[in-house]
């Protein structure tokens, strides 16, 4: 029908000013949707920020208000997120739909047209990302307590209750020495006497907290790790993008000082990309050792625990293959 | 309740519907350390050390019907001779 | 699997047992009925459940907690433990055999418990006070359907996918107006 290829008719014209002034349109409406949509994340993430100590404050000890609390938080970043995808969905795509049948293929108005889609997608990517990464901060931030003294005040309170602790059949204290983390028969040792030991709440949480705390001492090999593998990331970006112009000599030739340079980021790479995985190997026998330290009795399980976990995070493993 | 819920702002009814409910099982609840009596149920005796943990050394009357392993805490040992 | 030391009963107690007494357990069967029928005390079980746990930590193939998930779903047949019953009570019988034998209904009742989690509700709660369903005889249920599931074509596994989560936005709103709405109804495009 002639249209839209953008001949040199006033028509033409009038046709592809149109388009151009449909689609910023849609654009600058999602633009404000989602100026909209961030503003009720912020109170979202501020509120469940200022709410959340009271209502750990309150709860039991397995956290069941808080983690209702959290999940309604999460939910509601997902309805916003299903929210912007019916938009993409209702609002956007058939635009592109309606025009890309008209336009010929490798005409201006289609270029544009293309690019305005994967830039609104890209938007809307963003944005998720962006929720995402609040998301996560957010809870990091309202979970996060220093576990030390937490472990400390347990352990204390739990050698204090067994203090008190007495034979039932004879009333000699039980003198008990070790940390039991469920019930257990234990004799006493003037009149022979098998007791059935309840070692209370507090030590039936002891392994969780203490796991909690060996991953916080270890912390700094996570950070560490995960550093790496964004360098990795990055100079491989940035590698790419300098293959990218890279002339057909040096290419061919594989010399020059882009090659060069080439080759010094592959280096760097290749470092990144080998100590990342010794980092995460770090991580987790940190962990393990910390624990250790805490509750020495299940040194033979840490270990066993170290090398199952270890099989699995090692099975997805991989390097890339740069071929330079 | 829905009428007052709407003065509330939204942070607030959603905190309100977390702390307000039941949850699954009811609230965990703390307890402290303690004994319980491992008298036998059936004639009454103590249990002592040397009996093992799986029959009364008295009366016969089996407190555990399986047989125990090496565990960490309860050991094979522990299975009565009777 | 007979030779594999992963699998040897702890005092007594197999990973059959094991898996069959935490279905019952989720069911609000009490820890004392488990343990007299298992023919153990307490701290014997206890020990056992421990021992289970630490051998699917470190079991780096997840044989342990696959297998244990097969024969979660056969608590009810398990010779000493298939019998008990919640003092409360069954439970909805009628709910159950529905949820157990038709997949329409087993996939609303899941949708409906993810909004109500995603809706801050206890979805588990809400699953027991409006069908009488306990969350060990659901995941039982559930653990039964992903069974199923190895044998059906992948369009027939999308059909339901996809009436699971129509249903999950269905209850996602209602319980959403049920608390005033959420944060950005009114956020126009």
């Amino acid at each position: 029908m002639g249209l839209f290829n953008w001949g040199q008719s006033q028509e033409d014209k009038q046709e592809y000013e149109a388009l151009k002034s449909e689609l910023a349109t849609l654009e600058n409406r999602l633009d404000a949707f989602l100026a909209k949509l961030n503003e009720r994340v912020d109170a979202l993430l501020s509120g469940f920020i200022e709410e959340a100590p009271s209502v750990m404050a309150e709860d039991d000890r397995f956290g069941q208000a808080y983690y209702r609390f959290s999940s309604a938080m999460k939910g509601q970043a997902g309805s916003m997120r299903e929210k912007l995808r019916e938009v993409l969905e209702k609002q956007i795509e058939p635009v592109y739909s309606r025009y890309s049948d008209t336009l010929s293929a490798g005409s201006e108005g289609y270029s544009i047209l293309h690019e305005w889609r994967h830039r609104c997608a890209r938007k809307a990517d963003e944005w998720e990302e962006q929720l995402q990464h609040r998301v996560d901060e957010a809870t990091e931030q309202v979970e996060r307590k220093d576990y030390e003294p937490v472990f400390a005040q347990m352990m204390n309170d739990y050698w204090q209750q067994c203090q008190l602790i007495n034979c039932r059949q004879c009333g000699a204290n039980l003198n008990i020495k070790q940390v039991y983390y469920y019930s257990a028969y234990v004799a006493c040792s003037h009149c022979q006497t098998q007791n059935i030991f309840e070692p209370g709440t507090i030590a039936r949480d002891i392994e969780h907290t203490a796991r909690k705390l060996a991953e916080q001492r270890s912390k700094h090999f996570m950070d560490a790790h995960e550093r790496r593998k964004r360098e990795e990331r990055s100079l491989y970006q940035q590698m790419h993008e300098l293959q990218l112009t890279l002339s057909m000599e040096e290419r061919v030739k594989r010399s020059g000082p882009k090659y060069e340079q080439l080759l010094s980021l592959e280096s760097k790479r290749l470092q990144a990309e080998s100590e990342a995985p010794e980092l995460l190997d770090r991580y987790y026998r940190n962990i393990f050792d910390e624990l250790t330290k805490l509750l020495p009795d299940l040194e033979e399980h840490h270990e066993k625990f170290f090398k199952s976990l270890q099989a699995n995070y090692q099975r997805y493993e991989s390097k890339r293959s740069t071929n330079l | 309740m829905q009428e007052e819920n709407k003065k509330l702002s939204f942070i607030e009814r959603m905190k309100q519907r977390a702390v307000s409910q039941q949850s699954y099982g009811g609230q965990a609840e703390n307890s402290g350390a303690n004994t319980e009596n491992a008298t036998c149920p059936n004639c009454g005796a103590g249990r002592a050390k040397q009996d093992g943990l799986t029959h009364c050394a008295y009366c016969g009357h089996p407190f555990i019907t399986t047989t125990l392993t090496d565990g960490k805490y309860i050991k094979k040992s522990d299975n009565s001779n009777t | 699997m007979g030779q594999n030391p992963l699998f040897e009963p702890i005092h007594g107690i197999s990973l059959y047992d094991y898996s069959a007494a935490n279905a019952k357990i989720a069911n609000g069967v009490a820890v004392d009925a488990i343990c007299s029928a298992l023919g153990v005390e307490t701290p014997v079980w206890e020990e056992a459940s421990q021992g289970w746990v630490q051998r699917m930590q470190e079991d780096s193939e997840f044989i342990v907690i696959s297998e244990m998930g097969v024969l979660f779903g056969q608590a009810s047949e398990h010779p000493k433990l298939g019998h008990l019953q919640p003092v409360a009570g069954a439970g909805n019988a009628q709910n159950l055999d529905r949820l157990a034998t038709d997949r329409y209904f087993y996939e609303e009742l899941s949708g409906a418990r993810t909004a109500a989690y995603e809706a801050g509700l206890d979805g588990a709660k809400w699953i027991q006070d409006n069908y009488g369903i306990s969350l060990g005889d659901f995941q039982q249920v559930a653990m039964q359907w992903m069974e199923q599931q190895r044998d059906e074509s992948s369009e027939e596994t999308l059909e339901y996918v996809n009436y699971m989560d129509a249903k999950r936005q269905e209850y996602a709103k209602r319980f959403a107006d049920e608390n005033g709405g959420n944060i950005a109804d009114d956020v126009e495009f």
